[in-house]
């Protein structure tokens, strides 16, 4: 009997250098190597069903990011996570997994918004950073350009953001916060607005911190709970 | 270098911009099944290193071979290097960051031992490269004691000479057992002169201290003499083989990125005895070692568990010859019928018993293309490269994969085997519109022909390595044949550019000599040659003509069999009058059988008895050696099976009528007795 587990996950150091279909092919094998039961599609070329809330672009790490699996046989959630966790080497870890219904809505229609932790090096910052970020906000339209399979597509970013903060300035790292929309067709991306400030060259960690769903806030946010920012410290540095 | 990197420091820098590279995953490791030691704790440093990208270095499994028995030993840790991309290297180089070992981030100088994987020739401008990035200088003369020792392994250094001077010493043969005694030599000799360290290493059974020889040349610019000028140095150097497979590698580290070959591989069977003249592995990997069956069908499991890999790849030169093959076949197929396994069985014979192989495999599933290497077009021409494969066979074959459903067939050809004619060449045409012709009869527009051609370059160590690379106006108007001849729908032709042909051939077939043209090329900006973008046939030009040689003379000279090529000092374990002898048998027609059938006394047997004695009789394609033992026919000279009718009438009539070779599991029962008085 099919079952289908909701489960939340941790992408870190050294794997944030690993793009979406990396990490797809990541759980695909872990799931294999624990011996999970995972349902796999019909047809000329079976995949296994996995699916994912919400692809994390290379270089960026996740504090809370979901996916659904479906399994041919009732597994416990807590088994499924621990038998996980035993396959996972540095930088992935399954924090939670639970059952949702066979016929919830796909993940990814679920997706709004999505929160991110933006740090870049104080050292590489032109001297009038601050000013160059007044002005982003202050700016109602902020013209970029994103391939669309073989064409380029101008977008306007800035209604995409929803809030910039700074959260910290002290020390080797300025810190912002960053919520931006995230839905099919209109979705923000903390690294465009970095280049669009200006600062391509400058030594960044992004991490996304929560995804934030249609009516399943609740789910997500407990999780989220306590974990601020400052508790970044323990990174520091080491991508080993 | 602008500082002292160390791991955490370079760990810290590539943070700053790796977000500015492609796949940035390449950099950083931190796979499944990576094996992470304490570096202050663990005495012995050995880096394994591929001279290409992660890509294609983490799809070798030479070098997982040994990265798995180097960490199995306490004593040892064993870290991976790979080149990075251009982009990255850029990147490098700007900031003074030298090449680092994925698992623990040291500089590649920090190591005692820096293992050098060379399988092929156009990786030697990479190796050069390697060594500039990682600041130790290129030649092995200017190193200092502190050095790490720089040893190259691999069939690309099969003819060691052209990258003499870059290498401290080179490792002939398998390396499974002496790369720990490498690594002890390395560890132990640290700190003394770099001389004293050559002479430990050049004590070691299969290594070759080029320093250690003295080359002499002859007027005409042909090798006059090589000789050893310190006692420690062996001549020749004969090249080491293990008795019996190792254990099969089962905790493939698993990359994160797709890589060449994204799956895990259990070689069945090393070594072929087919005898295909133009075919270097199937010289240097002498003798054939099957591994039994158990063994294979256990590793799968365990890669399986081990790694999560959809597919496993079966590897050897000559599937079909496995000894156990139709049983493995049925019994892994039986085993993952239902758990999703694609596996795969490269190199097969093109013979009804392989569709039935692949057939079994794939279970109705996924239809990958169906592959025929018959490398000559001509019944005539695959005489001489004693491929005998009858064309008719080949056509009935290729009958029984389109009417079973397979829509494409892949069909490999060499162009400029010795004795081709034009017609040998149209012959491709021909032969590809006919299995073309046959699948049109079964699958409609829906068949189609894949056609892949390259140029045969001679290698050092085969029977063909006196023969000359055809001239590149000669191969421009071939593949122009080919081009007409198939430019047709149903039919897609690919095949190699005649300047990448020119540099594999002169690295192939090099002297000493050669290394300042690999130098100065490589600083004009050769590097990935093989890599179809990155190639600098122009550099390479330059580089010649600045040091004052001729690429021609090296690639495009026939060579005299009496002439001392620059590789005679180094022995694969086949002998150069075997080599002779079969060169001989190619331009007479002479098709030698599989060497299961007859004992032709390449060499293995002479160097090797002892290890014969230690192993099961059927552990070894070669016949047992030992009183009680049942003896096969032995042929001190080859003797030909039968002798092309076109090419040598009178010796034809001899020989008697054309006879098929021996097909995959079916031992001739009653070889005709050989004896040594019969001379061909």
């Amino acid at each position: 009997m099919t079952q289908r587990l909701r489960l939340l996950y941790e992408k870190g150091h050294p794997v944030r250098w690993l793009g979406h279909l990396d990490v797809a092919r990541f759980w695909e094998r872990a799931l294999r190597r624990a011996d999970i039961p995972v349902v796999y599609s019909q047809g000329y070329n079976p995949q296994p069903k996995i699916q994912f809330a919400s692809a994390l672009p290379v270089g960026f790490s996740g504090r809370a990011e979901l996916m659904d699996i479906w399994v041919a046989s009732p597994q416990q959630p807590e088994q499924v996570r621990q038998a996980l966790n035993a396959q996972c080497p540095r930088g992935f870890r399954v924090i939670r997994a639970w059952e949702v219904p066979l016929k919830a809505p796909a993940l990814p229609t679920l997706v709004r918004e999505a929160e991110y932790l933006v740090q870049v090096e104080r050292a590489f910052l032109p001297a009038d950073w601050r000013e160059q970020v007044q002005r982003f906000l202050k700016a109602e339209e902020i013209w970029r350009e994103k391939r669309r399979k073989k064409s380029w597509v101008r977008y306007n970013l800035r209604p995409l953001i929803l809030d910039l903060r700074l959260e910290d300035t002290e020390g080797e790292w300025v810190t912002f916060t960053l919520r931006v929309k995230s839905e099919p067709g209109a979705t923000g991306r903390p690294d465009e607005v970095l280049n669009a400030l200006g600062w391509e060259d400058v030594p960044r960690r992004i991490e996304r911190l929560r995804l934030i769903l249609k009516e399943e806030r609740s789910q997500v946010q407990d999780q989220d709970d306590g974990q601020r920012p400052e508790d970044q410290s323990e990174e520091k540095g080491d991508i080993t | 270098m602008r500082e002292t990197y160390t791991p955490s420091s370079i760990a810290r820098e590539l943070e700053r911009f790796l977000h500015k590279v492609q796949r940035p995953a390449r950099y950083v490791g931190g796979e499944w099944n990576q094996v992470v030691k304490d570096w202050d704790a663990t005495p012995i440093h050995v880096a394994l290193v591929f001279p290409d990208i992660y890509d294609l270095g983490m799809s070798n499994l030479g070098l997982a071979i040994l990265y798995d028995v180097l960490n199995r030993d306490p004593h040892i840790l064993a870290e991976r290097v790979f080149l990075p991309w251009v982009d990255m290297e850029a990147e490098m180089r700007a900031r003074g960051i030298p090449l680092y070992s994925l698992e623990s981030k040291h500089p590649l100088r920090d190591f005692d031992l820096v293992g050098v994987s060379v399988p092929y020739e156009q990786l030697y401008t990479n190796v050069l490269n390697m060594l500039d990035l990682a600041g130790i200088p290129l030649r092995a003369a200017d190193r200092g004691d502190d050095d790490p020792l720089i040893v190259a392994g691999g069939s690309g250094v099969t003819n060691p000479e052209p990258m003499w001077a870059f290498f401290d010493a080179f490792f002939i043969g398998e390396g499974e057992e002496a790369i720990l005694e490498l690594a002890r030599a390395a560890h132990e000799t640290r700190g003394q002169p770099r001389y004293e360290r050559w002479k430990a290493l050049a004590r070691i059974p299969g290594v070759y201290v080029p320093h250690f020889y003295r080359v002499s040349y002859n007027e005409d610019g042909t090798v006059r003499d090589v000789s050893p000028t310190e006692p420690e140095a062996a001549m020749p150097v004969l090249k080491r083989i293990v008795p019996l497979l190792p254990p099969p590698v089962t905790r493939f580290i698993v990359p994160y990125i797709d890589i060449v070959h994204n799956r895990g591989a259990v070689e069945i069977m090393r070594g072929c005895t087919r005898g295909c003249r133009y075919c270097h592995a199937g010289m240097i990997y002498r003798p054939v070692r099957n591994r039994p069956l158990e063994e294979v069908l256990q590793a799968v499991d365990d890669i399986v568990r081990h790694t999560g890999f959809e597919e496993i790849s079966l590897l050897s030169l000559s599937s079909s010859d496995y000894e156990w093959v139709g049983e493995l076949v049925q019994e892994l197929t039986r085993r993952y019928k239902d758990k999703r396994l694609a596996l795969s069985l490269p190199s097969l014979r093109i013979e009804s018993f392989s569709v039935d192989l692949m057939e079994a495999l794939e279970g109705g599933r996924r239809r990958s293309g169906f592959t025929f290497a018959p490398e000559a077009a001509t019944d005539r021409l695959r005489d001489v490269i004693n491929k005998p494969i009858p064309t008719q066979q080949m056509l009935d074959v290729a009958e029984e994969v389109y009417r079973r459903g397979w829509t494409t067939i892949k069909m490999y050809f060499m162009i400029g085997h010795p004795t081709q004619t034009r017609e040998d060449v149209e012959a491709i045409v021909d032969l590809a519109h006919r299995v073309l012709a046959i699948g049109r009869k079964h699958l409609g527009r829906k068949a189609k022909v894949r056609v892949g051609v390259s140029t045969l370059v001679p290698k050092p160590h085969t029977p063909f390595q006196w023969v000359e690379l055809a001239g590149e106006a000669e191969i421009w108007e071939q593949i122009h044949i080919l081009q007409r001849g198939l430019k047709k729908p149903g039919f897609h032709l690919s095949w190699n550019h005649p300047h990448e042909t020119l540099v594999e051939a002169f690295l192939s077939r090099g002297d000493r000599r050669l290394a300042d043209v690999i130098e100065r090329a490589w600083q004009l900006g050769a590097k990935f040659d093989a890599w179809g973008d990155q190639f600098r046939y122009d550099a390479w030009m330059r580089a010649f003509a600045e040091v004052g040689l001729d690429p021609e003379w090296y690639a495009r000279r026939p060579r005299d069999l009496n002439e001392t090529l620059p590789w005679d000092h180094i022995n694969v374990g086949v002998k150069k009058a075997f080599l002779q002898q079969e060169y001989l048998h190619a331009l007479q027609g002479a098709v030698i059988d599989d060497c299961r059938e007859y004992c032709y006394s390449c060499g293995i047997l002479t160097y090797f008895k002892h290890l014969r004695r230690q192993v099961p009789d059927e552990a070894w394609g070669c016949p047992p050696l030992g009183r009680g033992k049942k003896r096969q026919p032995v042929a001190p000279r080859p003797v030909p099976m039968y002798v092309n009718e076109e090419m040598s009438p009178d010796l034809a009539a001899k020989y008697g009528p054309r006879r098929l070779q021996r097909e995959s599991r079916t031992p001739r029962r009653n070889p005709t007795p050989v004896t040594t008085e019969q001379k061909p």
